[in-house]
Formats: structure tokens, sequence, C-alpha cells
């Protein structure tokens, strides 16, 4: 059974026992009513009613007149009234109402008598002593009579007085059993609800705990019926479907670290292997022209100087290459880094390399940025390379590296955004896109030299900082190649 | 009386060639003895197999030494001078292609006096070996005997 229905029953079960009790309750109450009314009822004519009339009698034997036999009937009428409304419905009290009203009845024949006797005082002396007699006949009878009365409604009362009593052991003892019955249920319920609910759920926390920490051959076998066993099945086809993917993850992953291993052997052997023979192609030609100088003529030396030529640029390609897999693969070791005394080593050797032309070289002060030291010294070198190259051709170079203005090329969130712009030739922004691929060039081999991986390098490490690169140019009016990195804490 | 060689551990003919060449042009006169792989080198120095009977004390004065080397790399090679009472003292001057950082630093763990990348221009490796015998044959004042 499913914990919703096993809750929904329990909601019923509870609704029903509490209506019972409400019921009985209110029959219990009903009845402590009604022997209320009957013995308030039962009182009020032993007190009022009988006692009173019993009192006017003993008055009127006392002191015979017209008033107090007016009181003795309106007594004895009142008494009637009383007795019409009777509330009682049992055939006992019925009984005994019903000899109360017999007795009234017979007062009523009695009094007169009594009456007409005391109140005719025309009788002659003889005739007073047998007057007395029966006046004092008649006395007894009366009191009797109302001594009768008195006695059954006592009984009346002390009978409902009992009743009244029951009723409230009664509703004690429903009160208290529904209290305890409730109570027990409701323990019960805990109890049920603890075993069905609370501890399969302690089960399914410990389970998911263990998968959770990667134990994903861990399962959770919580056999019931209810929401929690569908949860624990839920739970269970997770970490099946977990250990796979991490199944599928580790063997990835290992397929990744073997590839790496090949392309760390491979860029060994780019660099040992590769370089040997451009080393005996450039080192053989030079001895061929050294040999052969008085065999070679103006048409034929130019040919070895270009073997050596390309053989030495073939070198150039592998170095960058392997430059560029090298930023790819190195840690990266993020630490404040002095981005303006960075720069300003690299433009000094630039300065000292191209002593010969007029640079003007201006690293701006005080910039930092949170890199990797020796990464930034390739970006810098590869980026301050590129300007000098770039600017062989104007007669004043002017070549800065600075920090972009707020509103300068594009902003980044706790990103420094810095600049190298140089007024050399340019290019045209048609064939930006290109710029940071690896061995695309814009410029002819002849005009510029360059392998065109210095800017792949560049992109890589900024990309690896988690930075973008762009540049800003147009033909003729200089280049602004823009990077953003971490701010520095 | 030493014969004050130098050791050239190199396996490719034209960089053997080559370097000859450099050190002639360079007017360093020292004999060249030549191993073309690491266990001929060790041989050499051991006075063990080809070289068997070789007096072991008759050290060459520089050690010119590739890491890539066929059976026995260059590594090895060092590893086994510096381990040796005998020879540790010989100058080794790893000479190579590879710029490889961990071929640099495991060379320098192993002792080596200095690490050398060939380069490709034959001009600048003219240099090289000009300022190499300047500095290890003559600048640098050698182990004692």
């Amino acid at each position: 059974m499913t914990l919703q229905a096993q809750f929904r029953l329990a909601a019923f079960l509870t609704a029903a026992a509490v209506l019972l009790v409400l019921a009985t309750l209110w029959l219990t109450s009903l009845q402590l009513s009604r022997a209320l009314a009957e013995s308030t009822f039962a009182g009020s004519l032993n007190a009022g009613g009988i006692s009173g009339l019993r009192t006017v009698t003993i008055e009127y034997v006392l002191n015979p007149g017209q008033r107090p036999r007016l009181q003795w009937w309106q007594r004895h009428q009142s008494l009637a009234a009383m007795l019409e409304r009777s509330p009682f419905d049992s055939a006992a009290e019925q009984a005994q109402l019903a000899s109360v009203r017999l007795r009234h009845q017979y007062l009523a024949e009695l009094f007169p008598k009594l009456t007409d006797l005391l109140e005719s005082n025309t009788e002659v002396a003889e005739s007073q002593h047998l007057t007395r007699q029966v006046e004092s006949r008649l006395v007894a009878q009366i009191l009797v009579a109302t001594e009768d009365m008195v006695s059954e409604s006592r009984r009346l009362l002390e009978q409902n007085l009992l009743e009244v009593k029951q009723a409230e052991k009664r509703a004690g003892i429903i009160i208290s059993t529904a209290v305890l019955g409730l109570g027990m249920l409701m323990a019960v319920g805990f109890v049920l609800a603890m075993q069905g609910v609370i501890r399969p759920i302690r089960a399914l926390q410990a389970s998911a705990e263990l998968i959770g920490s990667g134990r994903l051959e861990h399962r959770t076998r919580i056999a019931l019926g209810n929401e929690i066993g569908d949860l624990s099945r839920a739970f269970d086809q997770m970490a099946v479907r977990l250990a796979a993917s991490r199944t599928a993850l580790q063997a990835r992953t290992a397929e990744l670290e073997t590839a790496n291993q090949e392309l760390e052997s491979f860029s060994y052997s780019v660099s040992h292997d590769l370089r040997a023979p451009l080393r005996g192609i450039d080192g053989w030609s030079l001895a061929l022209v050294e040999d052969l100088a008085d065999k070679l003529d103006e048409r034929t030396r130019p040919h070895l100087q270009f073997i050596r030529a390309e053989a030495q640029r073939m070198g150039q390609l592998i170095d960058d290459l392997l430059m560029l897999s090298r930023v790819s693969r190195q840690d990266l070791v993020r630490d404040r880094v002095d981005l303006s005394q960075l720069a300003s080593v690299i433009a000094a050797r630039m300065a000292k390399e191209h002593a010969s032309r007029s640079i003007q070289l201006i690293v701006q002060s005080g910039m930092q940025a949170l890199a990797d030291a020796r990464l930034l010294d390739i970006v810098l070198t590869n980026l301050l390379d590129n300007a000098c190259k770039f600017t062989c051709q104007s007669a004043s170079a002017r070549i800065e590296v600075k920090r972009a203005q707020a509103g300068e090329g594009k902003a980044f969130p706790d990103q420094a955004v810095f600049c190298v712009c140089d007024n050399g030739v340019g290019f045209d922004m048609a064939h930006a896109g290109k710029l940071f691929g690896a061995f695309q060039r814009l410029h002819r081999t002849s005009e510029f030299p360059g392998t065109g991986i210095g800017l792949a390098t560049v992109q890589r490490i900024v990309h690896r900082h988690g930075g973008t690169v762009w540049a800003e140019a147009a033909p003729g009016s200089g280049a602004k190649f823009y990077f953003s990195l971490p701010e520095a804490p | 009386m030493t014969s004050k060689s130098i050791l050239l551990v190199e396996d490719n003919p034209s960089d053997i060639a080559l370097t000859r060449r450099a050190l002639e042009r360079n007017g360093i006169a020292n004999p060249v003895v030549l191993a073309e792989d690491g266990q001929q080198a060790l041989d050499y120095l051991f006075c063990t197999g080809a070289h068997a009977g070789r007096d072991i004390d008759d050290r060459p004065v520089l050690v010119l030494l590739d890491v890539k080397l066929p059976r026995v790399d260059g590594l090895q090679v060092l590893k086994r001078i510096r381990e040796d009472a005998r020879l540790r003292r010989i100058p080794v001057v790893i000479l190579t292609s590879s710029m490889e950082e961990g071929d640099v630093g495991a060379s320098y763990d192993l002792g080596t006096n200095s690490y050398i990348r060939k380069p490709v221009s034959f001009e600048q490796f003219l240099e090289v070996v000009r300022q190499l015998g300047l500095y290890w044959l003559v600048i640098n004042l050698p182990p004692p005997k």
C-alpha cells in the first residue's frame, strides 16, 4: 500500500474515532441534562409544591379561616399544574407520580369536608364532642396523605440524583476511554510511521551518502511497495547510470592520457629527430659553398643559399610548433605578475636587437595581472616582436604597452585589459579572423618573415588564463592588440 | 702521458662529420674518439669490450654527449660517469637537438657541466663549437690527475 493511501486511511480512521467519541459524549450529555431536569423537577415538587401544601394545611388546621383556606386551594392548584408538567418517562417514575396524583385528588376530596366542619360554627354544644372526633380524623387523613406525597416526592428526588450521578460517572468513563483510546491510536500510528517511513528513509540516506562518496556499486535495496520503495529504485537506477557514465569517463580519460603521452613523444621526436636532418642540410650546403668556392658561379651559389634559408626556416617552424604545443601542456602557475617590469625587460632586449632603428618603446608603469609569468613573457615577446617587425618600414616607430582605458575595446568582469599598439603597416580588418590561427599570415614572407605561429601561441596562452585576445587595425595606420587577464588580487 | 682526447658520443653520421668539421675549422686539434652509441661510450670509458686493455686513467678531457642514442642513452652514460670515482670529474657537455625540459632537468640532476642545443644553422654551430673549445680546453682549469 502506498504511503499516501496509508496516510489517508489513518486520517479517515482518526476522524471516524473522533466522531464516534463526540456522538457518545453528545448522547451522554443529553441523558445527563434530562436527569438533571428530572431531579430539578423532583426537587421543586418536594421542596416547593408538596412541602408548601403541608405548611398551609397545618396553618389552616391551627387557624381556620377564609384566607388560609384560599391559600390552601391556591397551593393545591399550583401543585396540580406542576404535576401536569411531569418530565418523567420511566414506568417506575410514572407509577410513583401516579400515586402522588391520587393522593393529590384525595386531598381535594378531604379538604372541603374539613372546611365545612371547621367553618360552620352554628353547631349545638352537644354535638361539639362528635365534631371534634370527626375533625381530628379528617386532619389525620389529610396529614397522612400529605406526608405520603412528601415521601414519594423525596424518593423521586433521590432516585433522580442517583441517575445524575450515574450519568456523570458514565460521561467520565467515556471521556477517559476516548482520550486513552485516541492516545493509543496515535502512539500505534507513530510507531507504524517510524517503521514504515523513518527507518527506510534513514537507510536510503545512508545509502545515498555511500553512493555520493563514490561507491557507485552500492545499492539501496529497499523493497517496499510504497513511495520510498519507488525512490529507492530510482536511486539504484541513478547509481547504475552513474557507474556506467563513470566507467565511460574513466575509459575516455585513459584514452586521452594515452593520446597525451603520444603527443608528448611526438613532440619529443619532432624536437630531436626532425631538426637533425635540417642541421645536416644546412651544414653540408655551407660545406659545398665553402669547398666549391671557385667552381660556383653567380647562378648556382643562390641555389645553395635557398637550400640553407629553407632549412633554417623549417627549423624555426619546428621550434615555434614546439612552443605552441608546450604552452598548451605546461602547468599554469598563476601569481601576481608585474606586467610593466616584464614588458620593460623585453622592450630593452628589442631595443638592443634593433639598435640600428629608431624605435620609441613606451611601457606604462604599475600594470599588474594574475598570470603565469613565463607564459606571459611569451605573450609579450611575441606581441612586441610583431610590433617591431611591422613597424620596420616607418621612419619613427612608436610601440606602446599600456592598460586599456575604460570604454576602449571590450570590458570583462574581474579582468584587466592590456594593449600593445604600434604605428606600423597594420592590416585589413576583413582578415582579422585569420589572425590567431596557426600558420595564418596576412603578409608575404619576403616582406615580413615569420612562421605564423606566434599569435596562435599568444591566443592559446591568453585562453588558458581565461582571457580573450583580439586586434584592431587598419592598413597603414598601425595595429592594436588587446588581451585580457585576471585582475591581480 | 694522456692523449687529451675528446670523446664524441653521437649516432648520426652527418652530425658526426659536421662536428668534426666544426672542430677542425676552429683549429681544435685534440684527437676525437667516436662512440656511436651509449654502450660504445661506456666500453671506451670503462675499458671494456673493444677497449679492454686501455688505460682507464687516460681520461678524455671533454665528453660531448648526445641524449638520444641507440642501446644505452646519453643520460644513462652520464649517470655511470658520475657514479664512478675514477671518471666523475670528467667535464661532460650535453650536445643535443632536444630542448625538452625533462631532458634538460634530468641532465643537470645527473651532474652535466653544460647543456647545449645544437642550432640548425651551421654558422651558429661553428660558433658554439668555437666557444666550447675555447672554454673547456683553454679557459677552464681541468680536474687534477
